[in-house]
């Protein structure tokens, strides 16, 4: 696709367009005990789930900023200036023409219904704090699936919700899980019984739309045995001077057998920290898949892990990342071998252009008892111009003799022989690189849903403008 | 009694004990290398016995100058690949309080056998400070052999390597496996200058040792080679910092543990290319030869780039020994152990592939073989 055409198709970052803020409900910026007494009160919850944010909060005011990582940027962030709760509509429609008009004017201009009916089997659209919009296919909801949002989940399944609920990633983790599990709002449940495959992915997407907003949702996915799921989310705000704080905890559990499949396409704007804990458990037989692709966002660290604690188990993570002017993507992946005969293949490419800054993070632990296990990790860095920066900081821990871990990582810069290739067939040495760049890309582009790799190839086209001189 | 070389370098005194969010100290903390445990102390501690030979036992050249160093010379060689901050190089130099030994090689002197330090760590505590200023032009090749039976040994060696010089450097460490051992290190390259450096670890019980180098000319060149062989309880911790401040230079850094009995490994290199070091070739690779269930190795190969016009790559492998490589040495009828120990050492060996000195790499060889087939360690 030509320099104009990718820039028809997207614009320059589409997404930062915004409404004007209708809220139902907004409390006043800062946090406090009593906000987050009040958010439970609001949602009407158990005292457990009051209890455990009242715990959690006391976490996060206690606990200080990480010292490692970007200090620079973290520092940077004015917690006081955020606001933690925004009710935009009173309730979570089931019919997009319930939905109010200005909201499902944003979701439209995303293309939110349009792939629902295409190629979904269920969607959960959230502005700002909850969920205003949510379905699922019939036939999923009469196998025994449950796809809502978190609030309605809690609501309908307090006993799963408790059950699961902080196990995976507990609120004492770190400063942001305490702060996401003190304010959590909105999110996705889903639970799939014993053997049912979930053929056509399910959505959420989260949409930031007010300014100095903080969103903290909640995902709790579990696949019982046998069973299989596959989870497609994006996100994006407008672009505003102020900054937005995203801090999600993402909770995966599959049982023996089951499979999950969790992808992101990470589109916020440049003024969004994006600060999140993604992490799964996979049981015996299990397989857990991180695709995750990070493009938006002020500052992104984000380190999807997997706890292979079942014998046989399997995490498969592919995950990229685009750092643009001011941009610092510090992404990464942590897997912990626990039990024997698990493996785990981890792929991880990023791009640095403009001064922005790409960092893969890593850890791979492979515990004492943990036999015969087989680690395999890729990092692949490019850098398109000598004013961007681009780390690796992979660990590896082997405690286990029978094990084979194996880790390599490159920088480089685009090869002169590919772009001199691809210009004696014709193309300009923009589109050139636009090329080598989606096929740097290509093995996250092929995992996702055909209608998310068309646009992410659109999005990093039109990020490549200007990347040649 | 301190002793401070510069106005920049802090005092040990001042500088916070370092948590395990430090990179250099995540795995191995600075209480569980301090000579006393008591952090606030910095202890009068003996100097170590050093000697200089030929490597065959013969009196050194007369061109060789060495000696104490002065205070010009600590001054003069004064390392900035050592971080002034650091706490480990700061005590080390608050303790050996300019008690130090100066190798100076003369700019253009090409050395014929390799010449050989003999450090003997003997007492409770015992400390050495090195400087070496290799002068312009000159070609030469020193092993720095490290005995003792000490309980903690700290070995602080700055380095200038000078324009166009080559300066082939190896350490072999066999110290008491009751010892404590702290190394650091800063060495300077300067511009066409080879430093070709090698470490054999065999001895002492728990290690914990600091490489800074500094590649500051183009043309500048670093290879370093280190093999570890971890048995009992040893506890080895080895940190690299190789710094590409400037661009058309390169550096490798290859590291080979074998991780025995409960042994624990770790090796955690950073690798910084800095903005508009273009040009640079730089690569880190370490192995790590599982031989236990209960030992244990953990790499760390970390990269910083800054430049966009610059081949930067790292590796790190651990898996235990190929069954189908035993089984082939045991149908020749060696037994089980000899099968392992021949494994280990050719697996130790291919460590020093890029060290190229003949004389060197058969001294290690055979010091190899004998910690191997004897275990003369204590």
């Amino acid at each position: 696709m030509s320099k104009q055409g990718a820039r028809d198709a997207v614009g320059e970052y589409q997404y930062g367009f915004h409404d004007p803020e209708n809220a139902t409900i907004r409390f006043d910026n800062g946090l406090s005990e009593q906000v987050v007494r009040d958010i439970s009160k609001l949602k009407n919850e158990p005292q457990w789930m009051t209890d455990i944010r009242l715990k959690a909060y006391h976490h996060y005011v206690g606990r200080p900023m990480p010292d490692w990582g970007n200090s620079e940027m973290l520092n940077g962030i004015n917690f006081d200036s955020v606001t933690y709760f925004l009710r935009s509509s009173e309730k979570t429609e089931n019919n997009w023409d319930d939905v109010p008009e200005d909201i499902k004017r944003t979701f439209d201009r995303l293309g939110i219904p349009e792939a629902e009916k295409k190629w979904l089997g269920g969607v959960t659209a959230q502005y700002e704090s909850e969920a205003v919009y949510h379905s699922i296919r019939e036939d999923l909801e009469e196998q025994g699936v449950i796809f809502l949002d978190m609030d309605s989940g809690l609501r309908e399944y307090p006993e799963i919700v408790k059950k699961y609920f902080c196990t995976v990633v507990p609120y004492s983790d770190n400063k942001f899980s305490a702060l996401n599990t003190a304010v959590w709002s909105g999110g996705s449940f889903i639970y799939v019984p014993k053997g049912v495959q979930v053929e056509m992915p399910v959505q959420a997407y989260f949409r930031i739309n007010a300014k100095n907003m903080g969103q903290f949702e909640r995902t709790l996915i579990i696949a019982d045995e046998g069973s299989s799921i596959n989870y497609v989310e994006g996100c994006t705000a407008p672009t505003y001077s102020t900054e937005s704080l995203h801090s999600a905890v993402v909770e995966l559990i599959a049982m023996k057998g089951a499979k999950i499949r969790y992808s992101t396409i990470q589109n916020w704007s440049t003024n969004v920290y994006n600060l999140v804990t993604k992490r799964g458990v996979a049981n015996e037989n299990a397989t857990i898949e991180w695709i995750d692709g990070n493009i938006g966002s002020k500052l992104t660290m984000k380190y999807p892990a997997v706890i292979l604690k079942g014998e046989g188990a399997h995490a498969e993570i592919i995950s990229v990342a685009y750092s643009g002017e001011g941009q610092h993507q510090d992404a990464g992946t942590k897997i912990h071998h626990l039990a024997s005969k698990t493996t785990s293949n981890i792929l991880a490419k990023s791009i640095s252009k403009n001064g922005g800054r790409s960092s893969y993070r890593g850890l791979v632990k492979v515990a004492p008892k943990a036999k015969n296990c087989k680690v395999n990790v890729v990092c692949d860095a490019l850098m398109l111009d000598e004013n961007s920066r681009s780390d690796t900081y992979p660990t590896m821990e082997v405690a286990n003799a029978t094990c084979n871990v194996t880790h390599e990582a490159s920088v480089s810069k685009v090869s002169g022989e590919q772009l001199f290739y691809l210009m004696t067939r014709g193309h300009s040495e923009e589109e050139a690189m636009a090329m080598i760049v989606n096929g740097f890309f290509e093995p996250f582009t092929r995992e996702l849903p055909m209608e998310y790799a068309v646009e992410l190839n659109r999005l990093l086209e039109l990020e490549m403008e200007g990347a040649i001189g | 009694m301190v002793i401070i070389m510069s106005g920049d370098v802090q005092q040990y005194s001042v500088i916070s004990v370092p948590n395990r969010s430090d990179h250099l100290w995540r795995y191995t903390s600075w209480q569980s290398v301090h000579p006393t445990g008591d952090l606030l102390e910095v202890p009068i501690i003996p100097v170590a016995e050093i000697r200089l030979l030929n490597l065959d036992g013969t009196l050194p050249p007369s061109e060789v100058t060495f000696r104490p160093a002065l205070p010009q010379d600590l001054e003069d060689l004064s390392s900035n690949a050592l971080s002034t901050s650091e706490i480990s190089s700061v005590f080390l130099r608050e303790v050996a309080a300019g008690r130090a030994h100066l190798l100076d090689i003369p700019s253009g002197w090409v050395g014929g056998q390799p010449l050989m330090i003999e450090v003997n760590a003997l007492g409770a505590t015992s400390i050495q400070h090195l400087l070496i200023n290799v002068g312009k032009e000159a070609q030469f090749e020193l092993t720095t052999a490290i005995r003792g039976k000490a309980d903690w040994f700290g070995f602080l060696r700055e380095i200038s390597v000078g324009k166009g010089a080559i300066f082939r450097d190896l350490i072999y460490n066999r110290l008491s496996s009751t010892s404590t051992f702290v190394r650091n290190e800063g060495v300077e390259i300067s511009r066409d200058a080879l430093f070709n450096g090698a470490t054999l670890s065999l001895g002492g019980g728990r290690l914990k040792t600091d490489l800074r180098h500094e590649l500051l000319g183009s043309g500048a060149e670093l290879s370093l080679h280190v093999g570890v062989h971890g048995n009992g309880q040893r506890r080895d911790d080895h940190h690299f910092v190789i710094n590409h401040p400037v661009g058309q230079n390169q550096s490798k850094l290859v590291m080979h543990s074998a991780c025995d009995g409960r042994s624990k490994n770790v090796g955690t290199g950073r690798l910084i290319i800095a903005e508009g070091a273009q040009s640079c070739d730089a690569g880190q690779v370490f192995k790590n030869l599982l031989l236990s269930d209960k030992a244990e190795a953990d790499s760390i190969p970390e990269l910083e780039v800054f430049a966009d016009d610059v081949s930067a790559a790292h590796g790190a492998a651990s898996a235990p020994l190929d069954p189908e490589q035993l089984f082939y040495l045991e149908s020749r009828g060696l037994g089980p152990q000899m099968a392992k120990d021949l494994l280990t050492e050719g697996f130790l060996m291919d460590a020093f592939t890029g060290f190229k000195s003949e004389s060197l790499v058969n001294y290690l060889r055979t010091r190899l073989l004998v910690h191997l087939d004897c275990d003369l360690l204590e």
